[in-house]
């Protein structure tokens, strides 16, 4: 059995990126069109990826990235150099999504999973079926789409932009120990429902 | 460690926030009980899906609607001149290769008679198998080569614009045409 843990690389704290960033700002800051495209370019995917998981649409979820590098820009001169540009720019994202949640359906914020069943329709009668019926990563996907949306937003800080405790818990304002526990609890939903699904 | 214990400490070994000494523990559990091991492997395979899901493409005129409603000027990014003239060089040499491909064959085939036109037809769904002896011949198994060609492929186009993918594309296109179409020449003249 494979027990090598899922590797992570936790990009967001490179001194060189950093550093790279803070230029980048001060260019925009003295008015270099090209250099806010640049960063655009550099960050543009995770930022839609993280607002993706949580609002479940693309076109809004275009619509609040391009929001949110709106607001960046316009909050430039207030940023604090210390903290990676990322993880700035993903509070930035995290609010607007929130916002945008709120105001469409304010009752999926609740982190309460009992209020999202699994409604993945089964009715194939083996594993093997199943399988074949639907690849494992589509059945990852309806599973994840059937988690309150602050539950997929944190297993995608985790795992897909591999953000470290500490970055998450910076991201979104909240203490460290909320991070883990809410990460442990949305890993262990996806877990229940995949062996309700037949995994395991 | 009981089973218990373990299991609350497996979502820090995905996250690899364990120490030591507790990594050793756990691992040496799971090895040995399967309720265990079958919760670790479901954490890790939420993990590593998680990570891997895909995700839809991002709109051509994402940054300009950015700089549209902030009212600043967008102008769309510079090529290098180095990328500009490779990819000006590698379409036009395409380009005339495909000519003279081209009219190689119109002009070769009105030249021959209807038997030989057959048999040149016949011999063009040959054409991979040819490739395929031609490369055996080179001590290269087919496989092989075209996991080598793949990843030359996909260490060219990674990183490059539309353009330079596409002339890149031609190129390797017409050269498996190019050795391919002499093996078929070699073996109409047998």
């Amino acid at each position: 059995m494979d027990l090598t843990p899922v590797k992570s690389k936790c990009y967001t704290n490179s001194m060189a990126s950093q550093n790279q960033d803070q230029i980048l700002i001060d260019r925009c800051l003295a008015g270099d069109g090209r250099a806010f495209d640049e960063l655009i370019n550099r960050y543009k995917k995770q930022v839609f990826a993280l607002i993706f998981r949580l609002v479940h649409n693309q076109t809004d979820a275009e619509d609040i990235a391009q929001e949110t590098f709106i607001k960046a820009y316009k909050s430039f001169a207030s940023y604090d150099p210390s903290y990676p540009f990322l993880t700035w720019l993903f509070k930035i994202a995290h609010n607007s999504a929130i916002d945008f949640l709120r105001s469409q359906k304010p009752e999926s914020l609740s982190i309460h999973d009992e209020e999202n069943p699994l409604d993945i329709e089964d009715n194939q009668s083996t594993l093997e079926e199943k399988i074949e019926a639907a690849s494992q990563q589509e059945l990852i996907e309806k599973v994840l789409g059937t988690l309150p949306p602050l539950y997929r937003e944190i297993l995608v800080l985790r795992h897909q932009q591999e953000l470290s405790y500490e970055e998450i818990a910076g991201a979104l304002a909240i203490p460290v120990g909320t991070v883990k526990i809410r990460l442990f609890r949305a890993r262990d939903i996806m877990k229940q429902k995949l062996v309700k699904l037949g995994y395991g | 460690m009981e089973c218990k214990e373990i299991k609350n400490k497996l979502q820090e070994l995905i996250d690899n926030s364990l120490n030591e000494k507790d990594v050793t523990e756990v691992k040496n559990h799971l090895g040995v009980c399967r309720s265990c091991a079958a919760d670790y492997r479901l954490l890790n395979l939420v993990a590593g899906s998680v990570g891997a899901l895909p995700l839809p493409k991002l709109s051509r005129d994402f940054n300009a609607g950015i700089f549209k409603a902030l009212g600043l000027e967008y102008k769309a990014p510079r090529i290098s001149p180095i990328v500009k003239w490779a990819t000006g060089a590698a379409v036009s040499l395409s380009s005339v290769w495909l000519a003279i491909f081209g009219l190689g064959v119109v002009f070769g085939l009105n030249r021959l008679d209807p038997l030989k036109v057959f048999t040149f037809a016949k011999d063009l769904s040959k054409a991979l198998p040819n490739l395929q002896v031609i490369l055996v011949k080179f001590g290269l198994r087919l496989a092989d080569t075209l996991d080598l060609l793949g990843q030359m492929a996909a260490t060219l186009l990674k990183g490059s614009n539309l353009p330079v993918q596409v002339a890149i594309a031609s190129v390797i296109a017409f050269a498996i045409i190019a050795v391919t179409s002499k093996r078929i020449y070699i073996n109409s003249k047998i």
